[in-house]
């Protein structure tokens, strides 16, 4: 017994480092001074973590894949949760066609609902711009906020809104004073996955960009196809300790509220 | 039944599904119809546009061995990734849903890691990991075992590499749900009973744990199959897949058509599995 879980034991251990690898090893390349990547880093400076800030394009897709990631995960919150509380009241209709409808941007591959979106756009007329993104963003956040909120919901013992309403709690009421403060870590839980999902998405935004409205992840993938220097590694290591950052803060609000 | 029954109310359901239904509608459904539309060539202006309707493009498609192929080549990709991540994950589930502490509540953090960094670092690590002046090909000169670096990038080996990685999260997650519903009981009268750890694991765990190693392998295959910055990025010139194909048939040839008669295929394929999905899991919340 021993033996198999130390043979299980040395392979799961196995598994987490080369889980983690590929980014230390892309830590180690954001440091190379050289204008190649290559491995071994020619040297260790903070040289691409300056410059980076001097480039227009990057600072630009950082500033709009914030604006992006937020309001699409903000927007796809309001959407999802509600759709949730329908749902999860069952019923032929919500089982066989609107969860199937809400949860298929999850199935669907990024890059040909990109490709509708651009079709959509160019159809319509409208010009692109960064809600065009926000747009496309906020579809494929529902599922993942959609599916979070209505497990914890369907984990919820029924008897607690009951217990509420016996006691005389308006609908409403047992809603904000029950339900809500039950499902609030998945749904904080979900609204920053989503925004993890719109920040580092290339495919939805990658036929709807242009030099204005262009995104983090869409900037660093035509780096990567353009020019493969250490810069690409930079930012993409930044672009990492952002979404540590917002995890942890979520995580942070989580905590005090619920 | 459920929680939410607070209000049986109808008009509160409808005011719960009418902002979701008309983002879905104008942000998803319409763009889903303006696509059909394209690879039929229907310039969407009704009623001439069905004066210009073709099915030349999916004729095309049915009858050029290389985008058969290229069809061939993507299924075959995603069952081969899926199976990998299954054999692979399983362990590592195991563990996750029997150990308790510290250790094991970080592992769980570092399987969530391929989900929340980014194609671009995981792609972007692959291709230092294995390129020409990589990691692999430094260690091996560096070592002397090889004069000459090897190549291994660019080619479908380093896509299952990086997909399997890419897809981990997705396949321990369900595991690790439908092992943790399992009674260690089970296990452990069927060790009483005579049986070997690998009997055990054959004739005990792994028929309890079918429906979770299912939802794992159908979301793997739809990850791979609808995957485009790693496979284009790892795979190079020689290995191309359906998405790969359509950024091709848009950015190079500015065929919007056909790109769109390969993306109706692959969404409809990712729409099958998808049902196949919900079905097996049969309202459980696996992932």
């Amino acid at each position: 017994m021993t033996g198999t879980s130390r043979i299980l034991r040395i392979y799961v251990g196995f598994v987490g480092i080369l889980l983690v690898f590929p980014l230390l090893i892309v830590l180690a390349v954001s440091f190379d001074p050289g204008s190649y990547i290559a491995f071994p880093p020619s040297g260790f400076s903070l040289k691409s973590y300056v410059e980076m800030w001097s480039n227009d394009t990057i600072t630009l897709a950082i500033k709009n894949s914030l604006i992006v990631g937020l309001i699409s995960s903000l927007l796809g919150t309001l959407l999802a949760v509600p759709a949730a509380l329908a749902i999860a009241r069952g019923g032929a209709f919500s089982e066989r066609v609107l969860y199937p409808l809400l949860l298929s941007p999850f199935a669907i591959p990024w890059l040909v609902y990109g490709l509708a979106l651009l079709f959509f756009w160019s159809v319509t007329g409208q010009p692109l711009s960064l809600w065009t993104i926000i747009l496309g963003h906020t579809v494929i956040a529902i599922p993942y906020i959609l599916r979070i909120t209505l497990a914890v919901l369907r984990d919820m013992p029924p008897n607690y809104v009951r217990a509420a309403r016996v006691a005389g709690a308006t609908p409403w009421n047992a809603f904000r004073h029950v339900v809500l403060p039950y499902i609030q870590p998945g749904i904080i839980a979900g609204a920053s996955f989503a925004f993890i999902v719109s920040f580092t998405n290339i495919p939805v935004s990658l036929f709807l960009t242009t030099a204005d409205n262009i995104t983090l992840p869409v900037a660093i993938f035509n780096y990567m196809i353009n020019n493969f220097e250490p810069m690409v590694a930079t930012v993409s290591v930044v672009q990492v300790v952002m979404i540590a950052i917002v995890l942890l803060s979520t995580r942070m609000l989580g905590a005090t509220r619920g | 039944m459920t929680a939410a029954c607070y209000s049986a109310r109808r008009g509160v359901t409808f005011f719960l599904l009418a902002p979701v239904l008309l983002i879905v509608a104008v942000g998803y459904v319409l763009p889903s119809i303006a696509l059909v539309a394209m690879s039929f060539e229907l310039p969407f202006q009704w009623p001439e546009s069905f004066a210009t309707f073709t099915a030349r493009n999916y004729q095309k498609l049915a009858l050029d061995p290389y985008y058969l192929k290229i069809l061939a080549y993507t299924f075959a990709l995603g069952l081969v990734v899926a199976t990998i991540t299954a054999v692979a994950a399983f362990p590592v589930a195991i563990y996750l849903a029997r150990t308790r502490g510290r250790i094991a509540s970080l592992y769980a953090v570092l399987t969530f890691t391929p989900l929340a960094v980014g194609m671009n670092m995981l792609t972007l690590g692959w291709m230092v990991i294995l390129g020409r002046t990589g990691f692999i090909n430094s260690l091996l000169t560096g070592v002397g075992l090889i004069s000459d670096p090897l190549q291994l990038l660019y080619g479908w080996g380093s896509i299952v590499i990086g997909m399997a990685h890419v897809t981990f999260t997705f396949m321990v997650l369900p595991l690790e749900a439908v092992i943790r519903q399992i009674d260690p009981a089970l296990e452990k009268a069927a060790r009483m009973l005579g049986a070997g750890p690998v009997r055990t694991f054959l004739s005990v765990t792994l028929p309890l744990s079918m429906q979770g190693v299912a939802a794992g392998f159908l979301i793997v295959f739809l990850q791979v199959c609808g995957a485009f910055v790693l496979p284009l990025l790892l795979g190079g010139q020689s290995s191309s897949t359906i998405p790969i194909s359509i950024w091709e048939q848009i950015t190079v040839s500015s065929d919007r058509p056909f790109a769109s008669v390969l993306s109706v295929v692959l969404m409809a394929a990712s729409i099958v599995v998808m049902m196949i999905q919900l079905r097996v899991m049969r309202g459980k919340d696996l992932v």
